[in-house]
């Protein structure tokens, strides 16, 4: 499998495994109060952790960490398409939205990768990837021209 | 591993790679764990027992809380789902992709693979889970639960695709520290434009169907 279809599947296995956390955590059973936004982005984020936990934790318990570094890629990368795609849109559609912003969950992720890697050297090599990608995701907004 | 290199990408654009633990290795320096401190550093020390880095693991305690849910029943066929689940079969049918190579099945056998042993052993036995890709043009994916408590997943076809052209656009860009890959077959400062104007014809083509790009609809059934 090549290169691209292997980082889209990873890709569509976080975005599966934050589906899955919504159902492990019940939020269908507990559904945000309409207008909530606060309970709703929070149950988004809880999802975000719970995916994260599906994809990682085998990984990080077995010391494989070949393996964590791809699968971090790919968590990254999903929400990084979705911070893409709104970037080049002339206005977000997250500010009024049940879900929080892909910059705030990019955010969270980092904040775990921050906190898995443990120092400067280990988290630039976890970022290697996603720094990649996130210089090409620049370049095409910034044909969009938003100025965002 | 894959590493930055946004002068001189060295990989292909289409074939075969090696599996991710080969790609992901770094060949020319020291493992990690020899050389850096933290949970990442820690992987694979021999000094530390299993036990002890579940202990210390970050995801461990976060699985911990994860463990309370209410398992129901095991994995159905979509008639079976359709069946129990009060859905009507036909509009399963036209929503679901059936067969073996339906990409929400595929990528989702994946991150079973990647799951902890406990959580795949509990939806193993006693999970009512349906995962399947739609032919929907948004990009979205949704969850919801079946009048029966089964549990229903769907990737739209729209972010299944756009996920995909979008990576093989960006893999121009990885360099691979083996060597062994031959020159991309395109220039990688010629990225940007391409991928502009998929998204330009994703937006405006989503825009005209009452679509929008928000992944995860709003919770339950739509």
């Amino acid at each position: 499998m090549d290169f691209a279809n292997r980082l889209a599947m990873g890709a569509e296995a976080a975005i599966l495994g934050h589906e899955l956390g919504h159902q492990v955590l019940e939020h269908l059973d507990e559904a945000a109060p309409p207008g909530d936004l606060l309970w709703s982005r929070q149950q988004e984020l809880d999802a975000d952790m719970a995916g994260w936990a599906f994809m990682f934790a085998s990984a990080l318990e077995d010391g494989d960490s070949d393996a964590f570094l791809w699968r971090f890629a790919c968590a990254d990368f999903s929400l990084r398409t979705i911070k893409l795609l709104d970037d080049c849109r002339p206005v977000s559609l997250f500010e009024n939205s049940t879900h929080p912003s892909p910059a705030l969950r990019l955010a969270s992720l980092d904040d775990m990768a921050r906190s898995i890697a443990g120092d400067d050297s280990s988290y630039q090599t976890l970022m290697a990837l996603p720094n990649t990608i996130q210089k090409a995701c620049d370049e095409v907004v910034a044909i969009f021209g938003h100025g965002r | 591993m894959p590493r930055a290199s946004a002068d001189r990408a060295q990989c292909r654009r289409f074939g075969d790679l090696a599996p991710p633990r080969t790609l992901l290795v770094e060949r020319t320096k020291r493992p990690l764990s020899e050389v850096t401190p933290g949970t990442l550093a820690s992987m694979g020390r021999k000094s530390r027992t299993k036990r002890e880095r579940r202990r210390t693991s970050p995801a461990h305690a976060m699985l911990a809380a994860l463990q309370t849910h209410h398992p129901v029943r095991s994995v159905g066929a979509l008639d079976d789902i359709a069946g129990r689940g009060g859905i009507p079969l036909a509009v399963l049918e036209r929503a679901l992709k059936q067969g073996p190579k339906d990409l929400g099945e595929a990528s989702f056998s994946m991150l079973r693979t990647w799951m902890p042993k406990e959580v795949s052993a509990i939806l193993k036995p006693n999970l009512y889970l349906a995962v399947g890709a739609t032919g929907d043009p948004s990009i979205n994916a949704s969850t919801r639960k079946a009048a029966d408590g089964g549990w229903v997943i769907t990737l739209n076809e729209g972010l299944t695709f756009t996920l995909y052209e979008v990576a093989r656009a960006f893999s121009l860009r990885v360099d691979y520290t083996d060597g062994s890959m031959p020159p991309p077959p395109t220039d990688p400062a010629l990225v940007p434009e391409p991928i502009a104007e998929m998204i330009r014809y994703r937006l405006g083509f989503n825009r005209m169907g009452g679509y929008d790009v928000e992944v995860d609809a709003p919770l339950g059934l739509r």
